[in-house]
């Protein structure tokens, strides 16, 4: 059995078990150092995975969100939080967030080990030069100070690690990497990509995706069954709690504190260094203690940043960390909702819900303003295309009884859709920090954020409908409906961006606060810019490179 | 031994029957132990029809199985009128009165044309009356939606129950498409 921690010292103090924190844990545990990791959910066991229970399993089928509204109103707006799952998400309610951002921000948060990890759309796509350099192309933000050389190891170790199933391209802005092999695509699937590239030049390629196609670790080959987002129990797709967290438990040198809501960063105000964490017990709501060498802060975005303003002390009013003024400043995320649809005669499908799944769509990578191209008139950086090709049961097929039973199977023409989602650029305004007047039900001042688009997010935003129109146009589809929505995925990043200069960073390239040498932040907050890549194989990545630095400090007692 | 390690064990055996045909539903399968223990429905929402609905009056029940029947036959035996009346007993207001509002167009249809309930149309007459209703389309979304998520409506849109797929039913046309 095990004794409480809470006033333990360890090597590392880690806060979070997601796609940074899972890695921290595995690669410091696996060097010898003793860490705690502090979830503030629980843990999940496979009894909780529910990727086989069908609608009809369901008391509402997973038809209506109204049952999760009540507690849930804010995460209940994701797709990813169902009948089935509802309960792996925080209670709106007990813990709160401000938005000031215009659209509304939906911010996701699971509070169960792996966090976000369990729920992830599994993304993998590299970064490139264009994307660190991207400041030096066209004179907007900062680059990043680090290249592709530089972190390619990384995402090599990373790749072969998670399982990454895709298709070798040779694309400047979408590098390639130790792939799994692709699962394919269907033939009207093969169709699209041999039409756009033939009309248009670009690449539609299977989605990269953390799905294994061979076995890994323990870990068996996707089954196709279809939502991921309800768990795995064959462990196919990558997820923190079943692959990184758990070679780290398996070294015995690492203490997982479930329902602990971490709060503040503790400081010695004589050496100015990190000595701990405070945290309070989600149970009893004690506060308690516990103390490292180092601390790593790997709790999403939002949540780092918030607990690094909730840690201001006499020496650092404004926050830790924040000699530069720059905290919770240039926070970004990914703005989708815009492309088109439209119906490809030719390419006709039987709809049937009798076969395999595939857990990812297709993308058609960026393809706007990139270097030697042509400039695009109106608006800075790119968007890629989610690209998906296929067609379902026509429900509002007419007539009634046996003709409309009988219509609704028969074959369509395929559907293919185009849905952009494109960087955002930095700017100072779209910022986070906390509500001191507001807290959670924990007693922990909540998180105030705006992120709202600006022209340029705008400007891209047209391009994606009427460009993705123009594709479909030139193909031949027909009933061509473009989409001028606007959302923000969960892909906050920034807000602590890194950088080599002190007065315009907050963070060193290996993540280390340039204030406090023993404090990392390892998650999304760092990327000065957002790129149009999902972010979280560059995290993690990223948090490799940052956890060997640390192994390093600590190894020649630089830390 | 875990139920987790007990299932990993299972599981990695998965990849030296990699011939064997995919059936989640066959005993030996790694699947087929997480299938069995995967939490069951409390109470039968779909199995029948409710004896007494928790929204609908008695009339507007009676109504919405008829119509039912008539836009999706089987509806009825796969529960649909219980399921919607099910779900519609927690929605909201907006949503409550949309569909109240579409029931009851039907009704009164059946006013304008034969002076009386449709209930009591003959039923040989009512088909027609539902299918001219210019609120078919949100009846028809509704009933569609319920027998088409219930076990037997899934079945005729082709599931057969299996959840494990060996690969995915990629282009083998080495020509490749245009």
């Amino acid at each position: 059995m095990q004794t409480d921690p809470a006033g333990k010292h360890f090597d590392v103090v880690i806060i979070g078990s997601g796609a940074s924190g899972g890695w921290a844990a595995k690669r410091l545990t696996e060097a010898g150092l003793h860490v705690a990791v502090l979830e503030a959910g629980r843990a999940l066991t496979d009894a909780d995975y529910k990727e086989h229970v069908q609608p009809y399993e369901l008391p509402y089928r997973g038809r209506t969100k109204a049952p999760l509204e009540r507690t849930q109103p804010r995460q209940s707006q994701s797709y990813a939080v169902r009948e089935w799952n509802a309960d792996w998400y925080v209670n709106d309610i007990e813990e709160p967030y401000l938005d000031d951002s215009d659209p509304g921000f939906l911010w996701v948060r699971p509070r169960v080990v792996g966090g976000r990890m369990n729920i992830w759309g599994r993304g993998c796509l590299r970064m490139s030069d264009i994307d660190f350099k991207a400041a030096s192309h066209d004179g907007v933000g900062v680059d990043w100070p680090l290249t592709y050389a530089e972190i390619k190891p990384y995402y090599d170790l990373v790749e072969e690690y998670v399982g990454v199933s895709g298709m070798k391209e040779g694309l400047a802005q979408y590098p390639d990497g130790p792939f799994q092999p692709p699962m394919g695509l269907t033939c009207n699937e093969m169709a699209v990509r041999a039409r756009v590239k033939k009309a248009f030049g670009y690449t539609v390629t299977q989605g990269r995706t953390a799905n294994l196609t061979r076995p890994l670790n323990g870990r068996q080959p996707c089954h196709y069954c279809g939502p991921c987002e309800h768990g795995c129990i064959t462990h196919s797709y990558f997820s923190s709690a079943f692959t990184t967290m758990k070679d780290a438990l398996a070294t015995g040198r690492c203490t997982l504190l479930t329902g602990a809501m971490a709060y503040k960063v503790l400081m010695d105000p004589d050496t100015h260094r990190a000595k701990g964490v405070l945290y309070i017990d989600r149970l009893t709501r004690q506060p308690k203690e516990v103390f490292g060498r180092a601390v790593a802060l790997c709790a999403q975005t939002l949540e780092s940043v918030r607990m690094l303003f909730n840690s201001a002390t006499r020496q650092a009013p404004n926050g830790l960390a924040n000699s530069s003024g720059l905290l919770g400043k240039y926070l970004m995320t990914h703005f989708s909702g815009a492309g088109a649809s439209g119906e490809l005669p030719d390419l006709t499908e039987q709809p049937s819900i009798a076969g395999a799944n595939r857990p990812c769509g297709l993308l058609t990578p960026r393809f706007r303003n990139l270097p030697g191209g042509p400039k695009t008139d109106g608006f800075l950086r790119g968007y890629a295309l989610s690209t998906y090709v296929g067609a379902g049961f026509n429900f509002s097929a007419a007539g009634i009884g046996e003709a409309y039973k009988k219509a609704l199977l028969q074959p369509r023409p395929s559907t293919l859709t185009f849905s952009g989602f494109g960087e955002c650029l930095p700017y100072a305004d779209n910022a986070c920090s906390v509500d001191p007047n507001t807290l959670d039900a924990f007693g922990i001042p909540v998180v105030r954020l705006r992120i709202s688009p600006r022209d340029n997010e705008r400007a891209l935003h047209r391009d994606m409908a009427t460009h993705a129109a123009e594709i479909l146009d030139r193909l031949g589809a027909t009933n061509i409906r473009q989409s001028h929505g606007m959302r923000g995925q969960a892909h906050e990043v920034g807000a602590a961006r890194m950088g080599t200069d002190l007065k315009s960073s907050v963070l060193t390239p290996f993540l280390q606060t340039h204030d406090v040498s023993n404090l990392f932040v390892m998650d999304g907050s760092s990327f000065p810019s957002s790129a149009w890549q999902n972010p979280t194989l560059t995290i993690m990545a990223l948090a490799v490179r940052s956890t060997d630095y640390m192994l390093e400090q600590l190894r020649t007692k630089n830390l | 031994m875990t139920r987790r390690s007990a299932l990993q064990g299972l599981a990695a055996g998965l990849g030296l029957a990699i011939a064997a045909p995919a059936d989640a539903h066959g005993i030996d399968h790694p699947l087929a132990a997480h299938v069995a223990q995967r939490p069951r429905p409390t109470r039968p929402v779909a199995a029948s029809a409710a004896p007494t609905p928790q929204f609908f009056d008695a009339h507007q029940f009676a109504t919405l199985a008829l119509v039912s029947e008539l836009i999706v036959p089987g509806s009825v035996a796969s529960g649909s009128p219980a399921y919607i009346d099910h779900v519609l007993a927690i929605e909201h207001g907006e949503v409550r009165l949309r569909f109240v509002s579409a029931l009851a167009a039907v009704d009164a249809a059946a006013r304008e044309a034969h002076g009386t309930t449709f209930r009591a149309v003959p039923a040989a007459q009512q088909a027609a009356l539902v299918e001219a209703v210019a609120t078919l389309p949100t009846l028809k979304s509704w009933i569609a939606g319920a027998h088409y998520s219930s076990e037997p409506g899934m079945r005729e849109l082709g599931f057969t129950g299996n959840v494990f797929f060996q690969s995915f039913p990629a282009c083998e046309h080495a020509e490749g498409h245009e």
